[in-house]
């Protein structure tokens, strides 16, 4: 008999999480993610510490991803997504990987491409140190594959690392136990009336954790100078019974003001008014942490309704002051849309593929206290299911874990 | 390892923990304590009970435990007797402990002022509760007005409100502060208890008046924050909100078995790195409300997690599991119990002689570097002592110019990882930099940084994790410490003090790593060459 063997689609924090532990097991685990920087969502996060670190978990990610990777029992493949599957005895899996432009046993994260390059955006950076190859090809941007005007790239690897010839693979694998791993896709917030993709200082949180994180300050996208004024609205595509979006993403919160807190500690001059409909308890030390926030940033109990240009590059935010119980209009340098989770990309085609039932919502339904989902074999973890934070992700993958160990009697 | 485990407590966590442990093949021992409410909870387990897989003891007194992962040794006392049993780990998880918010809100209990809980007990008898609130009545309930609440809490009233709406067709009030939604199905709970009825109002910069007036009459004034008008509300039946609490029960048991405790009380120290279920003792899990005010659904996650780790143990052959590190005591050794007392581990023994339980042990070498006498040797199976691994100051000769040699000992859980980033990222590190990674800040001594300085280095810098983002909880704290000890000293030895310096990073933080060593090296740089260069 051939050892156990278990797939999870999805290397967000969830899915690396669950492969480690059941490598921890002796389990052999295969992570198809299709990124070709894995880690989800998460692994652009910012690290929110000021002094003190405020419990984000973002660090978390990094390492579990570091876990992964130095465990020879799990392999990860990066930029490949699930073709179909079909089950007899265990799971059959055919793959559709990415071109590897890039060999990982070649390249020598030397970054000349990346500095070669003329199209912005068609060589990327990874996230972590983790990521090998550090740096990867766009096939949305890149000239070569657009219309072959450019190699530069290739022409420029000291390494001869680049083939940007490269084609797309078929791979397939074999499971005992699939665990359905793939996390949410943020709203895209452009049917809201805050101009975003329109104007360029309307960037959504997540865009925010990206830029502190590579940058280390609050800038105006438009002109590259550090923001003086930062609003921040809250619940955009969550809470939302116009768009049948009826819960609560738990983590914008939490991330809005830690993300508040680290900009007003290493921009002091910068003044954070945060719009909100209720503001949610985030961390242990909550009532602690709060309580300066409320020092340190402007806090208004109204969703605005629309924001115009303002003067040069600033924003104008409409809202309701509860106050005056007047219309204000006040102006912005960035404005920060905390963009709500919703059912990630392509779920109803994953439920069909794995036979997942879908709840009401659109995510994927929770199992009961069993942990299976309905087709056996099958399992889910983390943020598929429905918002979840990142430490309440690394548990919940533990419990799954730990159902799969049992369902294959380790 | 034997796969023997103690649950400490008594909840539906507990029970399900149980449940798990014992259809993976191992023992339970489940000591619940005296007051519990429940004590019927593990009826059904009667089966393996009676196998002898399965033993209940309720801890009618005192409890002691001693030994570490793989061999606790507990004792119960109580009624006379003493009960001792050797498990090879521990899982705290105990109920949660709930007091009305009575004199929060400035009202005394009385039968029309009751607590959350207690208008659970009337949904037990249809009887009894169609007495205690006759139709037409109405009802207001108090949450999150004064103090902050939490998805647990906003959750039970959401929920009892609509059953009084909608079973009892009782008019309904919830007068609450943030109205704390984030968690599973909350939000579609506070839309479906709204369509059903239920009148939200919610309070931001105002406060209710709430008055009971000497006849029993309950009026609520208010002002409306959207309009800004006054209001008043008669209801009947007056509901608070409850506090809740980490159990006496589990607060006892953190002190007895060493484990370290989070801002709030509950059992398992804020800390990012004991995510899901550990403790800063290996071996002793904590789940549920014992670690912290939870939903329904994460306390469910932890019941798994909690299994799992347990499982781990178990399979995991003894050789997997001993240490990172191996610890000598020399003959130096006084008995001083400096490592006893700092250990974050919980790994140091006292026997005939001091001694390192390696399995228990995570290789921090606080203990090494917090020794008066120098008597505790340790050295990472692959890397060595720290000591050993301090270079030499580089002389970099290519030009007349001045290139400052800089040491910086980086710890593995951030800031090694940090400047591993910042290569990759592309940020150009100044070409004296030489990074010392330790396995924890904490195990960098007065004499690491000396030798530093001695070996020829123009700056040191030190880089740990956070405060509060240590995995062995204070050896940033203990990093920092010796760095302001050793900056104190530094003048007196002929060295601005500003040639150390003290930084915190985490591991994903590339830009920031690129900043503080280029800024140091710049001066350093205004310094000039430490004076112990070239000799």
């Amino acid at each position: 008999m051939t050892a156990n063997k278990v797939l999870v689609i999805g290397g967000g924090v969830a899915g690396l999480a669950a492969a480690s532990e059941l490598a921890e097991l002796d389990i052999d685990v295969e992570i198809v993610d299709q990124s070709d920087f894995p880690g989800g969502h998460a692994i652009q996060y910012t690290c929110k510490a000021t002094d003190q670190c405020v419990k984000c978990g973002a660090c978390m990610v990094e390492e579990k991803l570091e876990r992964v990777v130095t465990n020879p029992k799990i392999k990860v493949i990066a930029g490949a997504r699930v073709r179909d599957v079909s089950k007899s005895e265990g799971f059959s899996v055919n793959l559709l990987k990415k071109p590897a432009f890039i060999d990982p046993g070649k390249c020598s994260n030397c970054g000349i491409c990346f500095e070669k390059c003329p199209e912005e955006g068609a060589v990327l950076k990874g996230f972590s140190r983790n990521h090998v190859p550090f740096f990867a090809i766009s096939e949305k941007k890149c000239l070569y594959l657009k219309d072959q005007s450019c190699r530069i790239c290739q022409e420029a690897c000291p390494e001869k690392a680049i083939d940007l010839n490269a084609r797309e693979t078929a791979e397939s694998t074999r499971a005992d136990a699939v665990i359905l791993a793939t996390g949410f896709t943020p709203f895209n917030p452009v049917s809201k009336p805050y101009g975003y993709g329109k104007f360029k200082n309307v960037v959504t949180n997540l865009e925010l954790e990206r830029m502190l994180r590579t940058d280390g300050r609050a800038i105006k996208p438009s002109s590259g100078a550090e923001a003086g004024s930062i609003a921040f609205i809250q619940c955009v595509g969550s809470r939302d019974a116009k768009l049948n979006h009826l819960w609560c993403s738990k983590v914008c919160c939490g991330s809005a003001l830690r993300m508040a807190g680290l900009v007003k500690a290493r921009q002091p001059g910068t003044q954070i008014t945060f719009f909100y409909m209720d503001v949610q308890t985030f961390g242990r030390d909550f009532d602690v942490f709060y309580a300066k926030v409320r020092k340190d940033v402007r806090l208004i109990r109204a969703i605005p309704g629309d924001i115009y240009p303002g003067t040069g590059d600033q924003l104008r935010v409409t809202f309701l002051d509860n106050l005056s119980s007047e219309t204000l209009q006040e102006e912005f340098d960035l404005v920060v849309l905390s963009v709500g989770m919703t059912p990630c990309h392509g779920m109803q085609e994953t439920a069909e593929i794995l036979k997942v039932p879908l709840a009401e919502t659109g995510f994927a339904q929770k199992a009961d206290a069993g942990g299976l989902a309905s087709e056996k074999g099958v399992f889910t973890a983390g943020s598929v299911t429905g918002p979840m934070s990142i430490s309440e992700s690394i548990a919940d993958a533990g419990k799954t874990a730990f159902e799969v160990a049992k369902y294959l009697g380790v | 390892m034997d796969a023997k485990t103690l649950i400490l407590g008594c909840s539906r966590e507990a029970l399900k923990i149980t449940e798990e442990l014992l259809s993976s093949d191992g023992e339970v021992i489940v000591a619940t304590p005296g007051n519990a409410g429940d004590a019927g909870l593990f009826d059904g387990l009667d089966t393996a009970r009676e196998a002898g897989r399965l033993e209940i003891l309720p801890v009618a007194g005192s409890f002691s435990g001693s030994g570490s992962v793989g061999r606790f040794n507990v004792t119960f006392t109580g009624n006379g007797e003493s009960i001792a049993r050797s498990v090879s780990s521990i899982v705290i998880v105990d109920d949660v402990e709930r007091n009305p918010n009575f004199s929060l809100y400035g009202v005394a209990p009385s039968r029309d002022v009751v607590s959350l809980s207690q208008i659970h007990e009337l949904f037990k008898s249809d009887a009894g509760f169609e007495k205690s609130i006759p139709e037409g009545q109405r009802i207001a309930f108090l949450t999150g007005l004064v103090e902050e609440s939490n998805p647990f809490i906003t959750a039970e009233v959401m929920q009892c409100a609509l059953t009084l709406q909608r079973e009892y067709k009782r008019q309904t009030y919830i007068l609450t502060g943030n109205l704390k939604v984030a968690g599973n199905g909350l939000e579609a709970l506070y839309r479906q208890s709204k369509e059903a009825g239920v009148v939200y109002m919610k309070f931001t910069d105002t406060v209710p008046d709430i008055i009971v007036d000497k006849n029993n009459k309950i009026s609520i004034s208010y002002v409306d924050e959207i309009i800004r008008e006054k209001f008043e509300l008669d209801p009947d039946v007056l509901v608070v909100d409850e506090t809740l609490q980490t159990s006496v029960f589990s607060r006892e048991l953190a002190s007895e078995l060493e484990i370290e405790t989070g801002p709030d009380g509950f059992v398992q120290s804020d800390n990012v790195h004991r995510a899901p279920v550990f403790t800063n003792r290996k071996g002793i899990f904590v789940a549920g409300f014992s670690k912290s005010v939870q939903t329904e659904g994460e306390r469910q996650a932890d019941t798994g997690s909690t299994a799992l780790a347990v499982l781990n143990l178990y399979k995991k052959p003894p050789e997997e599991q001993t240490g990172k590190a191996e610890i000598n005591f020399t003959g130096q050794c006084v008995r001083c119990l400096t490592c006893f007392r700092v250990c974050p581990y919980g790994a140091i023994s006292l026997n005939s002689k001091v001694a390192v339980d390696l399995q228990a042990c995570e290789g921090c070498g606080i203990c090494a570097a917090e020794c008066p006498r120098f008597a505790i040797k340790i050295s990472a199976p692959a890397g060595g002592s720290v000591s050993d691994r301090i270079p030499a100051g580089i002389k970099i000769t290519d030009t007349d110019e001045f290139k400052p040699s800089i040491t910086a000992f980086c710890c593995s859980r951030s800031a090694k990882g940090a400047g591993d980033l910042a290569a990759c990222m592309g940020y150009s590190l100044p070409a004296g930099l030489q990074i010392v990674e330790v396995p924890c800040a904490g195990s960098i001594s007065l004499d690491h940084l000396y030798s530093a300085f001695r070996q020829g280095a123009d700056g040191v810098l030190v880089m740990t994790c956070h405060a509060g983002n240590c995995h062995s909880e204070y050896g940033n704290t203990y990093a920092h410490q010796r760095v302001d000890q050793v900056s104190d000293l530094l003048p007196q030895l002929g060295f601005e003090p500003e040639r150390l310096a003290y930084k915190t990073l985490a591991s994903n933080m590339g830009t920031e790593f690129a900043e503080i060593v280029t800024a140091f090296e710049k001066s350093i740089l205004e310094l000039g060459p430490s004076r112990l260069k070239g000799t």
